[in-house]
């Protein structure tokens, strides 16, 4: 009998390989279509950042088990919880990081002015690709979580628990070591992106950084919408109240000047549809930056098993609809720094 | 079998009799005394570095140069402060300077309205001056009269036109007044006349746009009555020389191109002019500039 079991597992194992080996060959015979679509730094990017976000949410213990769980080890409901929420967050992540890293490589692309309209549009094109990977790695990580959500489902079912402050949970929001190191390993790949990428300028030497990614106007209102609407939250503490709030004002604030860069289309000049195109993008990319930095690891630490169902559908609102919206613009924002006005004053 | 059962029940029984649990009260008070002095002993270090870790973040937080931090997050002032950021944010966006970002896009998008305006221009017609030799300038009238028909007339300074060059779709025509010769090619790259060698570069929409694309930086903006004009500035570094267009911002046509011999002393980098050409967009281009004026007697080469 167990032979037969043995047999089946060998297969089973035979088999996934089998299908590995045919996508890998198809990648390879497909030729320029998929090295087209290859771009080494931008996967380390969102591989690197992922990993890092994953460890200031959770600890190694946990990260453990996730793993464990995910290659079919059997444990308590409480814990496959655990591991389900661990792998729907580094789906997120990934997703996120994605977006991100697409924003990143866009302002890189419109900073180079060698080759031509056709060389920059080229970059500003493959300034989405780390988006795919993103997507990818996140439909990938969403295989565990529809496993676990399988398993979940043969226990009995209970009523829903409120989350109430339990005497352990203050040592969840305590930094530890691991975090600590996530957070490093998270500002230190986004960091290195930036400057990295900026030293591809040409304008006489590398420019700062800082004059680039950093907008004033949309940081300022991104991140006063945040501290308002925090403040009518409440409970900040707990993560969930920064992730709505950076994704609710960066999206108002995108979307207004979305709006601006069309009235500028249609009745101003160059500059204010430049403006307002960097407005878009900047406010996306700070409101993103917000929500990776300070909600989500928040929101990881302490929401972990009895998560109020209401509150994690909110946050997941925010986790999802945002980067796709905020990918949107960038498409937008593409669209039309490379379209004609046809108003001529 | 049954002797392995037999071994482990001896071993058991010996196990029981070795540790049986009847020492001595005073003896067992004794023995938990000296294992809980042990254990203290062993946990005073790690709790000592606790209590001054707590003691010094407590010290760090609640000491008095940090006072205005409380202060600062009190809802009091974080309420007002953030209503102020975001007002703030809004004048900055309407009216601040304006960033390296937006800069980019705006030459990028320009670059991209130029090039269309221009590739869709109907005719043109621009005057160019080059130096020539004994302090004497050359002067080229280049007028697109279609899309695919390109006039050339060269003159010298204080002279009649010495060099005409008409190119269609089909051919390429050079007639040399001084000579009363006329000749034909077939590419625009093989115009081996040196005299209009120049003009390369400006004779069709196409050749224009490719020869602005990738190669121009916006230098600066400036005001002039109701619209705006651009200047972008390259510098081509193996030729020495700086190429300078200027872009009437209301139309995005070029209306003046220039060509610098480059010169480290200065400033601006700016040395002599090697070439200075004023456009005219669009303008009416008369019936009989259509047709080729060839005197009799002209032979073909």
């Amino acid at each position: 009998m167990s032979s037969i079991i043995d047999l089946k597992r060998i297969w089973k194992v035979l088999s996934r390989i089998l299908i590995v080996i045919f996508f890998v060959t198809g990648v390879i015979l497909s030729g320029s279509f998929f090295t087209d679509l290859m771009k080494g730094p931008s996967l380390v990017f969102v591989l690197l950042g992922g990993v890092g976000m994953a460890m200031m949410g959770f600890s190694a213990r946990e990260i453990g088990a996730a793993f464990k769980h995910a290659a079919g080890d059997p444990d308590g409901k409480e814990n496959l919880q655990d591991s389900a929420y661990f792998w729907e967050a580094a789906a997120r992540n990934f997703l996120m990081l994605g977006v991100l890293g697409a924003f990143i490589s866009f302002v890189t692309a419109l900073g180079m002015s060698r080759g031509g309209i056709a060389n920059i549009a080229l970059g500003m094109s493959e300034s989405f690709l780390p988006a795919v990977y993103g997507m990818i790695l996140g439909v990938i990580c969403f295989v565990p979580v529809l496993k676990l959500t399988g398993e979940l489902s043969k226990y009995p079912l209970q009523a829903p628990r409120e989350a109430p402050e339990k005497p352990g949970e203050k040592a969840v929001k305590i930094l530890r070591f691991e975090n600590i190191i996530g957070y490093a390993l998270f500002i230190a790949v986004v960091g290195w992106t930036i400057v990295s990428s900026l030293s591809l300028y040409e304008s006489g030497g590398p420019l700062n950084p800082l004059e680039v990614f950093i907008y004033w106007p949309s940081i300022l209102v991104v991140l006063g919408g945040t501290i308002v609407l925090v403040m009518f939250i409440g409970n900040a503490a707990a993560g969930r109240s920064f992730t709505l709030s950076f994704a609710l004002t960066g999206l108002i604030g995108s979307l207004m000047a979305f709006v601006q860069t069309l009235i500028s289309f249609s009745f101003r000049g160059v500059r204010d549809v430049a403006s307002a195109i960097t407005f878009i993008i900047s406010s996306c990319f700070i409101a993103l930056l917000g929500m990776m930095l300070i909600g989500m690891p928040l929101e990881d630490r302490t929401k972990k098993t009895g998560k109020n169902k209401k509150q994690l559908a909110l946050s997941r609102i925010a986790w999802y609809v945002f980067p796709v919206v905020a990918l949107i613009l960038l498409i937008f924002a593409f669209v039309m720094v490379l379209t004609p006005i046809k108003k001529v004053v | 079998m049954k002797k392995e059962n037999s071994g482990k029940f001896e071993i058991d029984d010996l196990l029981k009799q070795t540790l049986k649990d009847d020492l001595p009260p005073e003896l067992e008070s004794r023995m938990k005394k000296q294992l809980k002095l042990f254990r203290e002993k062993m946990e005073q270090p790690q709790q000592q570095l606790r209590e001054e870790t707590n003691g010094a973040l407590r010290r760090l937080f609640h000491g008095e140069g940090l006072k205005w931090m409380k202060w600062m997050f009190k809802k009091q002032v974080l309420a007002p402060a953030s209503i102020i950021m975001v007002v703030l944010g809004a004048v900055l966006q309407i009216t601040g300077p304006r960033s390296v970002l937006a800069e980019s896009i705006s030459l990028l998008k320009t670059s991209v309205i130029v090039s269309d305006r221009v590739s869709h221009a109907g005719s043109m017609e621009c005057s160019m001056q080059v130096p020539a030799e004994n302090g004497q300038h050359l002067k080229y009238t280049i007028q697109w009269l279609s899309p695919n028909l390109t006039r050339v007339q060269v003159k010298k300074q204080n002279q009649d036109i010495i060099k005409t060059m008409w190119i269609s779709e089909e051919e390429i025509t050079i007639v040399d007044h001084a000579t009363n010769t006329l000749r034909k090619a077939e590419k625009v790259k093989q115009i081996d006349d040196p005299e209009l060698q120049h003009t390369l570069g400006l004779l069709s929409p196409f050749d224009l746009v490719e020869r602005m694309d990738g190669k121009w930086r916006l230098k600066q903006y400036e005001q002039h009555g109701d619209c705006e004009w651009g200047i972008f500035t390259v510098a081509i570094a193996e030729e020495k020389t700086f190429l300078e267009l200027t872009v009437d911002l209301c139309t995005f046509l070029p209306t003046n191109f220039k060509k610098f011999l480059a010169d480290p002393k200065k400033e601006s980098g700016e040395g002599k002019i090697l070439m200075n050409v004023n456009f005219r967009w669009n303008t009416s281009i008369p019936p009989q500039l259509m047709l080729p004026k060839i005197t009799k007697g002209s032979s073909c080469g």
